[in-house]
């Protein structure tokens, strides 16, 4: 594994954005690292819900990319503090606190996983 | 020597300095001749100061032994280096990565387990007093002897450390560790983040940055990979605000892997324009201290390299493998010529350049000396695919190419007296009496004398060039880009003005005598300069730039390549066929371990044996690293070979044998025998420094017997060390394992300079290892065919008139087993490779004494 600090893996969450999004939710990340590409997303887990990439789209920007297309042949670039909107297809979930792991490998890092704490909160 | 530093730069002896650094790895250089000539190559294009890595595993066999004789002397590297006038960066780990065989760490380190390398697990801090023992082992063997040398300006403890939660203690204890050694000069540690990791710790703040990793797409698309340099003055400077900016490693080149790309489509792919970019892009956020990782190639030879790097480790250096200039060298001497004889070492940042801009596509910076209000540099950059045109204060056009980064002067005072109002083309190079510039675009400028007198315009080689003005004390002339091969000479006053078309600027020297040189691709370390057959014609220019001479040298002969024939060949797998006669040189293997690091086989290769008696499994398990095969009663059973890297991590890939059809003795008398080579250690990167090489587990009918072997190591590696009676043995029908062996001497020819390689083609065996002198110099692996031209090692190959090298082939082939008829290798196959033909020139410094 590469060893990045938890501490600037932590600064790659945008805090408090766990909310609700149109058929789901969603949360915001921001590249803090440096230029790279996303080559495989594993998963996101949000308390004990595992969701896999065909369940999972990121809305970089303009484009919208669904999970499962993100391949080492088609990766998903992601620039210095670009913002990327992962969002998960599940309506069920209830308000309240999650732990949130954001798995996912790039090209350039490896393996990265992401753990943070966040609330989901009804508008 | 003093160090001192503040926020602009190193001050060293009370002198300023901009630090041009360039890293060698003199471990893969395996002669004190490659370490010469390297360096007086890599002190001719400008660099300052060289940085070296110290790699503990290349000095420690065992625990407890340190070489530091021969190819191992340091002492006699440092030497070099004072006797060439290079400062040296110093970086003795422990770790260092490197894409060296367990990132540096001796092999007897590795066989350790239970010993958190680097305190830290799976990127947990975890404080290994033990561990810290050996460091201290270490270091109080390199140090002292680094202590020897006067000219270490900085030293670098660990190497791109960080841990999950980042706890100080391990770099606390090296910091305290190396003061308590008598290093005095300041320390640093290369955040490889560039997020201040440490920075509280270490004297001096430094990064690392490679902004292309990935050739799979080309940077040009994606310019965004610089956005981390273009950050650096505004995430860094709060670190920095008494130490000046310092990139520990700047991306130079990359290195080449077996499932990777072969260095031609790396070198091309970087071009000459990354080097170019990157470089002045960390000059624009005001950076002064620099270090281009690597600027010189090397290679891999033993098993030096880590597991995923054949044996070329070119890195599409500036300065190639085989020691020639490449165009990032003639990029990166144009820019350390630069830095050398204009002073941008106390820079601010300004917001706005003094003239009109007639747009703002290419603009990246406009920096002043600090002291030099009324100086200015302009920093253009261009990362389209279209020239892009701005006007200067509507009098001077600049075209900005794809991909090109620019420095343009305003207002700078030259040596001579002259002021530099403005100038379209770069600054090259100048002294009192001389000023050269890149006339590889159109070129307009201004220049001021330093009394209002009258300037006049002269030439002997001035044709093309047009005074626009002229008035008291100022004159603005242009001239149209020149041919590439052509120069232009001009005087103003007792200023020499020199402008150099594109090619004339890559090959433009400048020696230390003050006298320059253009024409030359190289120079070489006998005092000539070397030239490609190409382009035959030197300018020879004196110190005061008054006086140039054109010297047009005859073509060389043609050089006779010898060939390679006369091959002895012998049988290098005697074990599967007088096994009885071998067995007392095996040894059975540690209690619970049978790879090689448990065993003291750091590197190479080792065949393991297990008597199976009267069993007659149905089925056995291998699991081995990472080329392998089996053979019951000398008869193969299977092969294998694992080299699967998930995102740096080797995965275990055991494969399952049926032996139900196997070539059993109805006498009892079964002997398994497992022959594996290994290709070496993960370079640590991942904290997997101590994965296993050899044969991790041998499951015979699901019960595990790797602890019943017993084996005969280093049988193919260290031949130099070993003496190896076995390949002695000629007699044989066909073998896996076969050396043929042959005796060249080179042509000898003082008026040119050849690095010679070997060039294996359409050679079908699956491993070759290439031996000459003694030296593994060559390892192809037909199934990853990165490289198939593999360099000779100056000092390694001998040179001399009627010196005789010996040169071996070592091939590996398990199926079908290598016999005579696979071994009628055409001449065509296996041939000796100039890599080029210099003719060599001499400076005419005694026609150019005035």
């Amino acid at each position: 594994m590469t060893v990045i600090p938890n501490f600037i893996l932590k600064r790659m969450y945008k805090d408090n954005s766990l909310r609700r999004l149109e058929n789901g939710v969603g949360f915001d990340i921001v590249n803090k690292l440096g230029p790279g590409q996303i080559s495989k997303l594993n998963s996101i887990t949000l308390n004990e819900n595992i969701y896999l990439p065909s369940q999972i789209k990121l809305l970089i920007g303009q484009d919208t990319v669904p999970g499962e297309s993100i391949t080492e042949n088609n990766p998903a670039t992601f620039f210095l503090n670009q913002v990327i909107t992962c969002h998960i297809e599940d309506t069920t979930l209830p308000d309240g606190p999650y732990q949130l792991t954001l798995d996912l490998v790039s090209r350039e890092a490896g393996k990265v996983t992401l753990t943070v704490k966040d609330t989901l909160k009804s508008a | 020597m003093d160090i001192q530093y503040d926020r602009y730069s190193l001050i060293i002896n009370g002198q300023r300095e901009f630090i041009r650094s360039g890293a060698m790895h003199y471990f893969r250089l395996p002669s004190q001749e490659l370490w010469e000539d390297r360096l007086y190559k890599l002190k001719a294009a400008g660099y300052n100061t060289v940085d070296l890595y110290f790699c503990w595993n290349y000095h420690s066999p065992e625990q407890g032994v340190y070489d530091f004789t021969g190819i191992r002397d340091v002492r006699r590297l440092l030497q070099i280096t004072q006797e060439l006038g290079l400062y040296v960066i110093a970086r003795p780990g422990p770790y260092i990565n490197a894409e060296y065989s367990g990132g540096g760490f001796p092999g007897w380190l590795l066989a350790k387990r239970d010993i958190p390398l680097r305190n830290r697990r799976e990127g947990v801090f975890v404080w290994s007093d033990e561990y810290m023992s050996y460091v201290r082992e270490w270091w109080e063997q390199i140090i002292p002897i680094l202590n020897e040398a006067h000219n270490i300006i900085l030293m670098q403890i660990e190497n791109e450390y960080a841990t999950l939660e980042v706890e100080p203690d391990y770099m606390q204890a090296l910091y305290q560790m190396t003061r308590d050694l008598d290093v005095t000069v300041p320390l640093f540690h290369n955040d490889l983040y560039v997020a201040g990791l440490y920075e509280d710790i270490v004297d001096i703040y430094s990064f690392d940055n490679y902004s292309v990793t990935q050739f799979e797409t080309d940077w040009r698309e994606m310019p965004e990979v610089f956005q981390v340099l273009d950050a650096v003055e505004e995430n860094l400077r709060p670190f920095c605000e008494k130490r000046p900016l310092m990139a520990a490693e700047l991306q130079a080149g990359w290195f080449g892997t077996w499932k990777g790309y072969k260095y031609e489509k790396i070198t091309e792919l970087l071009g000459r324009e990354h080097i170019n970019i990157s470089t002045k892009s960390l000059l624009g956020q005001g950076l002064t201290v620099f270090n281009h990782y690597k600027a010189i190639g090397g290679t891999n030879w033993d098993y030096t390299g880590s597991i995923e790097t054949y044996t070329s480790y070119d890195f599409g250096a500036p300065i190639s493998e085989a020691g020639l200039n490449t165009e990032r060298l003639f990029e990166s001497k144009a820019l350390n010529y630069f830095l050398k004889s204009f002073d941008l070492s106390t820079t601010d940042r300004v917001e706005q350049f003094p003239l009109a801009l007639s747009n703002s596509e290419c603009f990246y910076a406009v920096r002043s000396p600090h002291d030099q209000p009324e100086t200015h540099w302009l920093f253009l950059r261009n990362l389209t695919y279209e020239p892009h045109v701005l006007t200067v204060s509507e009098q001077y056009p600049v075209t900005v190419q794809p991909f090109e980064a620019l420095i343009l002067p305003y207002q700078v005072k030259l040596a001579s007296g002259y002021t530099l109002g403005f100038s379209t083309a770069e600054a090259l190079y100048q002294n009192e009496s001389v000023l050269v510039l890149k006339a590889n675009r159109a070129v307009t400028l201004t220049l001021h004398a330093p009394l209002s007198t009258p300037m006049f315009l002269n030439g002997s080689h001035a044709e093309g060039v047009e005074l626009l003005e002229s008035a008291q004390g100022s004159l603005t002339l242009q001239c149209p880009e020149l041919p590439e091969d052509e120069l232009r000479h001009l005087t103003v006053g007792s200023l020499n003005i020199i402008l150099l078309g594109q090619r004339m600027v890559d090959t433009f020297w400048v020696e230390e005598n003050g006298n320059m040189v253009a024409g030359a691709d190289m120079r070489l370390l006998d005092g000539s300069y070397g030239l490609t057959s190409g382009f035959l014609t030197l300018y020879h220019i004196n110190k005061s730039g008054d006086r140039i001479e054109r010297e047009d040298l005859p073509r060389s002969q043609t050089v006779a390549v010898p060939t390679l024939k006369h091959w002895d060949i012998f049988n290098d797998a005697p074990e599967l066929t007088q096994l009885p006669a071998l067995l007392p040189q095996f040894k059975p293997v540690v209690s619970d371990a049978a790879d090689f690091d448990a065993n003291g086989v750091y590197e190479g290769s080792a065949w393991y044996h297990l008597s199976l008696g009267n069993q007659q499994p149905k089925q056995i398990e291998v699991n081995a690293r990472h080329i392998w095969a089996a053979y019951l009663n000398g008869q193969l059973i299977g092969h294998g070979h694992q080299l699967v890297i998930i995102y740096g991590m080797e995965a275990p890939q055991p494969v399952k044998l049926d032996l139900s059809k196997a070539p059993w003795h109805a006498d009892g008398s079964n002997e398994l025998l497992i022959f594996v080579n290994g290709l070496g250690h993960p370079k640590g990167f991942h904290d997997d420094a101590q994965t296993p090489q050899g044969l991790l587990n041998l499951l015979i009918d699901g019960v595990e017997h790797a602890g019943d072997t017993t084996i005969a190591g280093q049988v193919y590696s260290r031949r130099e060390m070993v003496p190896l009676p076995l390949s002695e043995l000629r007699d044989f029908s066909s073998s896996p394992v076969v050396l043929l062996s042959t005796i060249f001497s080179l042509p000898v020819d003082d008026t040119v300079e050849i690095p010679w390689g070997l060039k294996l083609q359409d050679v079908d065996f699956e491993r070759i290892n290439i031996y000459l002198n003694d030296c593994l110099v060559g390892r192809y692996w037909r199934d990853c065919r990165r490289q198939e031209i593999f360099y000779l090692p100056q000092g390694v190959l001998k040179t001399k008139q009627g010196a005789e090298n010996k040169l071996e082939l070592l091939l590996i082939n398990f199926e079908p087993p290598i016999d005579k008829q696979r071994l009628s290798i055409h001449p065509q196959q296996v041939t000796l490779h100039p890599y080029s033909v210099l003719t060599k020139a001499f400076h005419k410094t005694t026609a150019l004494k005035h």
